[in-house]
């Protein structure tokens, strides 16, 4: 079984490495990684990586095409890698296996499924410069689906799958498209921790770097226009979450502080890990079995902002003159 | 903002004042129903920041065809719309442009009894989300308020509402003369949660009292600071707008049904026409030769 990991990158020297030494970890057994004009270090640590033989890198350039470059990846993991599953990231992500570790995961999945989804765990800046992980250890745990189409905290899930030379990734690895792989939804074998924004330098230049790239979210265009009035400083520290927000949080229920990431990491860093970390307790269970339900709601909005878009279609044809009769429906 | 003048110059003062400093470009109104609250307006008419029309028909239009508004809000006497953000224009600016419309979250606050002091500080206790009930459309229709993004042409067919999240909170303060609510009662419903206290736009007022009325922008800047609301602030929000209970799978069902009956319609009308104009053309075109 050979699980393999693809992961769009840009100046994201702060986390590439982590990520990627995580995941080789964790079970991953190679990554392709697409390379899109880093210039901050990225580039380097990505060819150290390929140069052990664990990593392709692809350079590309231009504006960004991202659902291209994770389609073109995938598609080259299933023909010329020779995977079985693969999973598709952001360096910011990391896929945090149920039980045993991410290959164990995957291998447990039925024959008849084909691709399955990861619940997305948001986790919250914290004050202070030091290494992201140490920090952040307090993530998003809302009891209803925050909907804000400017948050970064909209639930969503992360899609992997097994090998297909003509899968279809879409914006994000929400979705993939193929003719041959069965769904399964509403069951998540693993979590992606989420960590979008770390530092005020991180955020800005994520944010300008987005709001022109091929899907503007409504959060970095909010940043953008913050950084236009000279208060994206202000901007990023209303997001940050400080001691006095993380105890109102926890008491609320709305933030949970989670070390999984910072523990495993530090493992790493101390020679002792071993990728099989058992992370399954029943709190934890519980607390998944909540927020998927809570991703349903999600995209039942999602859905049905879908289908609002469509009859405001439907209502332009009508007033075309198709559906009435004198301004009048038939 | 298109504003429905309040008869209580009072409040009618204080919402002028407070929407320009939350980010509203220009208010257009008519005449007030009250020497008092005429006598307000006009002189926030002589300040250029209102400006008066005959009639209420068409307000929104005149927004958007003279005033080039690209989001027109639609306001009652007595309503504060409050921005989840910065300010207004911050709020709105950031809405995907496949919206058209951003429902505000309606606050009523209950009257009081003692009718002494201004009507903000009277007022600082509303009642929590009136929840929704399987189907039923009139509880939407009272807890959400729209705010239209500007686009010339008459109508507002094929709009795109943001549904589930609401940017703006909407103060609804009721009129003089409505029957109030005893202390014991209000102290009661604080105490059982039938009631919340809230005192977001009693303080924003109070920063804007100066001593001659309230305080304008000057030169653009505003003098009223909005709080952005954290993570925390937003997953209790989003507990609220769910309650309001606009998306569940009965009603998208029924969305969707709606939609099929009017494909079905078109399609139903769309191969007879286009046979009837291609026999036409054929015999325009028989007619030629």
């Amino acid at each position: 079984m050979k699980l393999v990991q693809t992961l769009v990158v840009r100046d994201e020297v702060d986390i590439v490495d982590a990520q990627i030494a995580y995941h080789l970890n964790a079970g991953v057994d190679f990554v392709i990684a697409s390379d899109h004009e880093s210039v901050d270090g990225t580039t380097e640590i990505l060819e150290s990586y390929a140069r052990a033989g664990h990593l392709l890198r692809i350079p590309v350039a231009g504006p960004v095409r991202e659902g291209d470059w994770r389609t073109h990846m995938a598609r080259l993991a299933a023909t010329e890698h020779g995977a079985d599953w693969v999973i598709n990231t952001d360096a910011d992500e990391f896929w945090v296996s149920r039980s045993g570790t991410l290959k164990d995961t995957v291998t447990a999945v039925p024959r008849s499924v084909g691709i399955v989804w990861a619940l997305s765990r948001h986790f919250v800046p914290r004050p202070g410069e030091g290494f992201f992980a140490d920090r952040m250890t307090a993530r998003v745990s809302a009891s209803a689906p925050i909907n804000d189409p400017t948050s970064p905290y909209r639930p969503h899930a992360k899609a992997a799958h097994r090998a297909d030379p003509r899968i279809r990734i879409g914006f994000g690895s929400h979705m993939v498209f193929s003719d041959r792989l069965a769904p399964v939804t509403g069951w998540h074998p693993a979590e992606v921790f989420h960590f979008p924004f770390r530092t005020l330098e991180q955020y800005e230049r994520k944010s300008v770097r987005r709001v022109h790239g091929d899907k503007p979210l409504g959060q970095y265009v909010r940043a953008n226009q913050a950084r236009a009035a000279g208060r994206i400083g202000e901007r990023f520290r209303s997001l940050v979450v400080d001691d006095a927000t993380l105890a109102r949080g926890e008491a609320a229920g709305s933030l949970v502080v989670d070390t999984r990431l910072r523990n495993a990491l530090r493992e790493l860093r101390d020679g002792q890990a071993d990728g099989r970390r058992v992370t399954r307790s029943y709190d934890l269970e519980v607390a998944l079995a909540s927020e998927g339900a809570i991703l349903q709601d999600a995209d039942l909005v999602r859905v049905l902002r879908a289908v609002d878009g469509l009859r405001a279609r439907v209502d332009a044809v009508e007033r075309r003159g198709w559906g009435h009769r004198g301004g009048r429906r038939e | 903002m298109t504003l429905t003048p309040s008869a209580d110059a009072e409040v009618l003062d204080a919402q002028i004042a407070y929407h320009l400093n939350a980010g509203v470009d220009v208010v257009l109104t008519t005449a007030a129903a009250s020497q008092d609250a005429e006598e307000a307006l006009e002189r926030h008419v002589r300040g250029g920041y209102v400006v008066k029309a005959p009639s209420g028909a068409g307000l929104a239009d005149q927004a958007v065809g003279e005033h080039a508004a690209d989001w027109v809000i639609d306001s009652h006497g007595g309503e504060f719309w409050w921005p989840r953000g910065e300010g207004l224009k911050d709020v709105l600016i950031a809405i995907p442009p496949r919206y058209t419309i951003v429902q505000a979250l309606a606050r009523p606050f209950v009257s009081r009894h003692d009718g002494a002091g201004s009507f903000e500080n009277r007022m600082t206790v509303r009642r929590p989300v009136e929840q929704g009930s399987d189907g039923e459309q009139g509880a939407e229709t009272r807890t959400l308020r729209p705010i239209y993004r500007g686009r010339p042409g008459p109508g507002r067919g094929g709009q795109v509402p943001l549904r589930a999240w609401y940017p703006v909170e909407v103060f609804q303060f009721p009129m003089r003369g409505e029957p109030g609510v005893g202390e014991e009662e209000l102290s009661r419903g604080i105490a059982e949660e039938t009631l919340v206290v809230d005192e977001r736009l009693r303080d924003a007022l109070r920063a804007l009292r100066g001593g001659q009325g309230f305080r304008l922008p000057t030169d653009g800047v505003s003098a009223l600071t909005f709080r952005s609301p954290d993570v925390v602030d937003d997953a209790a929000y989003a507990v609220e707008c769910a309650a309001v209970g606009e998306v569940d799978l009965l009603r998208l069902d029924r969305h969707i049904r709606e939609l099929e009956a009017r494909i079905a319609f078109l399609e139903a009308r769309f191969w007879p026409r286009v046979l009837r104009s291609v026999s036409r053309l054929g015999g325009a075109a028989r007619v030629r030769r």
